[in-house]
């Protein structure tokens, strides 16, 4: 496995082409860094252009392509080869085997085994060595000079192998218009179909965004987006350098990826409120946030409104001396509802289920310019995941995650990283630790 | 009502709909139904919370008045010790006394689950035994009786540990799998986890009192997540599954219904039920040659014709447990036998015409007015319109565990069906 990690990150480097970096952690030339815009829907991705003299088109077209290059062990799966349990995916981890910055897996492929919903996407590799085509990005914003509105919409094609066929998806990740009414108040209202407010994981959701390749072992809880209304006030205490900030929304599925709930339509009728409250420091010198953050509401894989989910968690982010920490921590219970529904399927039941984990993340980046070489990060995350699904063994698994990050020019991203696995109680042992890579180009 | 008037909450309410319009709320998608799942467990806990031994589950789901708690588990003892219930039922016109140990509803389909039991050679090249040389393996379960996947169907994975494998060093099926061991799929077995203090019943009432000698053994001991369980062992061939699915195949019971003077349907559990055949091969031979029965069924309901009538002994036990309203639609043979007595109470014939004359209860009588018996499968489905059959979303596990066969005094002996011990391999 080590030797063609070696071999693929050097391929990757070796191919690279020209472009621009997109900065998170933020590339500059100076050994401190610049202050981390904070906009107003708390993500780098989208945000508006300033209104202004000199300002672009109210129409821009921005994305992103990301190419991948990933190889996990075994079958690709979490899924121990002797085990004959059912539901398959209640006894292991299934999203481990990560490959991509959208937390699809290697392979979701039971061998027959019945599974109960309780699953990411496939890439469908299983534990071959493959290109992938991960996701193919097109963003369009307009943002009139004569309104306070944007209008965003995120269209993705997400080609994939599903093992009878090749097939690309085309998923509206985002869309959604934002009114901010008060020029003098950091004050925005949204509508449409956008990102998570719980965390700080989602704000690294696109794979052109986040520092490495895949997301944590928690991220399947805390960063999906879902249809609804969404409030964001932000109050800058200006003497202390610092602010507070509410983000809180209402929306059909709450922040659960969506292979888990579908954000589409709401399923009980009833929305699922979440928010963050979040404090931030903004110093010259050093940069930090917490947060605090909660959900409520019925769960969305299944139509009963008595079935409720609840989810609680606390972040922090801090920057010093391109040094970046983030931290995160979610508690998760959904109580026992109907038939389950997944944007994968239909499933028999929605059992009680619990979790609690979270990650710790160190990234250090030093920017450089050297030639197209702008910036070099090395990164290293921690991730632990307790959980059990009512009458099932409790498990916990955890992963260590390694990883470089190249920035070239201002468009061009090589990463690669890998990926160790590891069942530490509850759930069999399985070989599913996971090298993988991504190229990713933006414009 | 709080401080509001009802028509102003009503208009609160419309608010809070229209508030939430805009979020895809207040939608009209019909609700499906939730699946449950009741174990022995669950049962004992209804039984602690206060519930009465009247109380029923699966009351509003296809049959009539549920399933009541006492037809599972009989009211817990002043100990805590509790005893499961006997019922009887026909299968192929012959008496069964039955127990039931689990209740699903609104599941398509039930799955069954590994259960590992490790074995060893006791010396280099000599035959598999169980571990630590016992005769009766303490199994290794892997889903608990609360997961809404739980299942009493078994098959046994035999893990083949090294010799010096201390007896009680595998309790849980993370070690087994962790272990590497080689496995061997064997065959499956009904074994439910069952209540520490659970005991089996030693007489069956209904349609008599019959001390029941099963088989079965009282509850064993095994092991769920390095817990120590228990567990009752119905033996092997009791229910066949998909290779490809793991889901178990089921059979078919049939509640005989009646229809009341203003069209209530009638019907009680002290009228035994029909069971139908098991899928092919979930049976073995019992004493007689007799096909064992299988342990999992679904629940259909069948009308009966305005003609049919039970056979109930005036003054008999049977006669004062039927409700009030089900004795129009009973009928007895006066001169009757007392065998005939025992081998027909609680059965139901076609035409109740037939109990005008004793010698017609003989289902080989050459009379052509002779006893036409509802008590299989086959004779519900030659002689009745099954168009009237409902199907209900309740399955069931009914292990089979004694033959009732009458005897020429009118006593009734109870037959014990086989249960073969697990062997190692």
């Amino acid at each position: 496995m080590k030797s063609v990690a070696v071999a693929v990150a050097a391929v990757v480097l070796f191919c690279g082409a020209r472009a621009s970096a997109q900065p998170v952690p933020p590339a500059t030339a100076a050994p401190e860094p610049e202050p981390e815009p904070e906009p107003i829907n708390d993500s780098e991705g989208y945000t508006p252009a300033v209104e202004g003299a000199g300002a672009p088109s109210p129409l821009s077209i921005d994305g992103y392509i990301d190419v991948g290059f990933a190889k996990a062990q075994g079958d690709g799966t979490s899924f121990a080869p002797n085990d004959q349990s059912i539901p398959a995916d209640y006894g292991v981890d299934t999203f481990a085997p990560a490959v991509n910055s959208r937390g699809d897996v290697a392979s979701t492929n039971s061998n027959g085994r019945f599974v109960n919903g309780f699953l990411p996407r496939s890439a469908g590799i299983g534990g071959n060595a493959s290109f992938l085509l991960n996701t193919l990005d097109l963003d369009l914003k307009y943002a009139p000079a004569s309104a306070p509105l944007m209008v965003f919409s995120r269209v993705q094609f997400l080609p994939r192998f599903t093992g009878s066929g090749d097939d690309t998806r085309v998923y509206v990740e985002q869309a959604f218009g934002r009114l901010v009414p008060f020029d003098s108040q950091e004050l925005a209202i949204s509508a449409g179909k956008f990102d998570s407010v719980f965390g700080i994981e989602y704000l690294d959701n696109e794979a052109n965004i986040r520092t490495g390749v895949t997301p944590s072992l928690v991220a399947r809880y805390t960063t999906g987006q879902s249809i609804g209304a969404k409030l964001f006030y932000r109050l800058q205490i200006q003497p202390l350098q610092s602010a507070v900030s509410l983000n809180a929304s209402a929306t059909n599925s709450g922040n659960f990826v969506e292979s888990l709930q579908p954000p589409d339509a709401s399923l009980t009728g009833e929305p699922v409120g979440a928010g963050r409250l979040g404090y931030e420091l903004n110093t010259p010198g050093i940069q930090a946030k917490l947060g605090a953050s909660g959900l409520i509401g019925p769960r969305n894989d299944q139509a009963f409104q008595a079935a409720h989910q609840k989810a609680y968690g606390f972040d922090l982010r801090v920057a010093v001396a391109g040094v970046y920490l983030n931290a995160e921590y979610v508690h998760v219970d959904e109580g026992e509802g109907g038939p389950k529904t997944t944007s994968l399927g239909n499933f028999p039941i929605s059992s009680t289920f619990n979790a609690r984990g979270g990650y710790v993340q160190l990234a250090y980046a030093l920017p450089l310019s050297v030639g197209a070489l702008h910036k070099l990060t090395v990164y290293g995350r921690y991730d632990r995941r307790h959980a059990w699904f009512e009458g099932f063994t409790p498990i916990t698994v955890d992963r260590f995650t390694g990883g470089v990050r190249i920035d070239l020019w201002e468009a061009i991203i090589l990463k690669a990283e890998y990926l160790d696995n590891r069942e530490l109680a509850g759930a069999p042992t399985v070989a599913n630790n996971v090298f993988t890579s991504s190229l990713v180009y933006s414009w | 009502m709080g401080a509001y008037p009802a028509s102003v909450r009503r208009y609160s309410g419309v608010w809070a709909c229209a508030g939430v319009v805009a979020l895809g709320a207040c939608s009209q998608t019909p609700t499906p139904p939730a699946a449950k799942l009741f174990t022995l467990f669950d049962v004992q806990a209804l039984y602690a919370g206060g519930a009465l031994e009247s109380e029923a589950i699966a009351a509003d789901d296809g049959l009539p008045g549920g399933i009541l708690l006492n037809l599972i588990l009989n009211p817990p003892a002043s100990d805590g010790s509790l005893t499961l219930a006997p019922r009887s039922a026909w299968s192929d016109n012959q008496l069964v006394a039955f127990l039931t140990t689990e209740v699903w509803v609104n599941y398509p389909q039930v799955w069954m689950q590994p259960v590992y039991v490790p074995v060893t050679h006791a010396s280099a090249g000599g035959p598999l035994q169980f571990l630590g040389g016992v005769s009766q393996p303490a199994p290794i379960f892997s889903v608990g009786p609360a997961s809404a996947f739980y299942s009493p169907f078994l098959q046994i994975v035999y893990a083949e540990v090294p010799a010096d494998t201390a007896p009680d060093a595998l309790t849980s099926s993370r070690q087994i799998l962790d272990g590497g061991y080689p496995l061997t799929p064997g065959g499956g077995r009904t074994m439910p986890l069952v209540p520490d203090k659970a005991a089996l019943p030693a007489t069956v009432a209904l349609p008599a009192t019959v001390a029941l000698p099963s088989d079965v053994s009282p509850p064993a001991t095994g092991y769920l997540d390095g817990a120590v369980v228990s567990f009752l062992d119905f033996g092997p061939s009791t229910f066949t599954w998909d290779p490809n699915t793991n889901v178990v195949q089921e059979a078919a019971i049939y509640v005989l219904t009646f229809i009341g003077p203003d069209g209530t349907v009638l019907a009680s559990p002290d009228i035994p039920t029909v069971l139908g055949a098991g899928p092919s091969g979930s049976g073995v031979a019992l004493p007689g040659g007799l096909q064992r029965d299988s342990a999992y069924y679904r629940v259909h309901t069948v009308v009966m014709p305005p003609t049919a009538r039970l056979f109930v002994q005036p003054g008999s036990t049977l006669e004062m447990e039927l409700p009030g309203d089900l004795l129009p639609f009973t009928g007895f043979a006066p001169g009757a036998s007392e065998l005939q007595i025992a081998k027909f109470s609680g059965r139901v014939a076609l035409d109740g015409a037939c109990f005008s004359d004793p010698t017609l209860l003989d289902p080989t009588s050459t009379s052509s007015n002779r006893c036409i018996w509802l008590g299989s499968e086959a004779a519900l489905q030659t002689n009745l319109d099954l168009s009237t059959e409902e199907t209900t979303t309740i399955t069931v596990t009914w292990e089979v565990t004694d033959l009732l066969t009458p005897n020429a005094d009118g006593s009734v002996t109870a037959v014990p069906g086989p249960v073969a011990p697990p062997e190692p391999l």
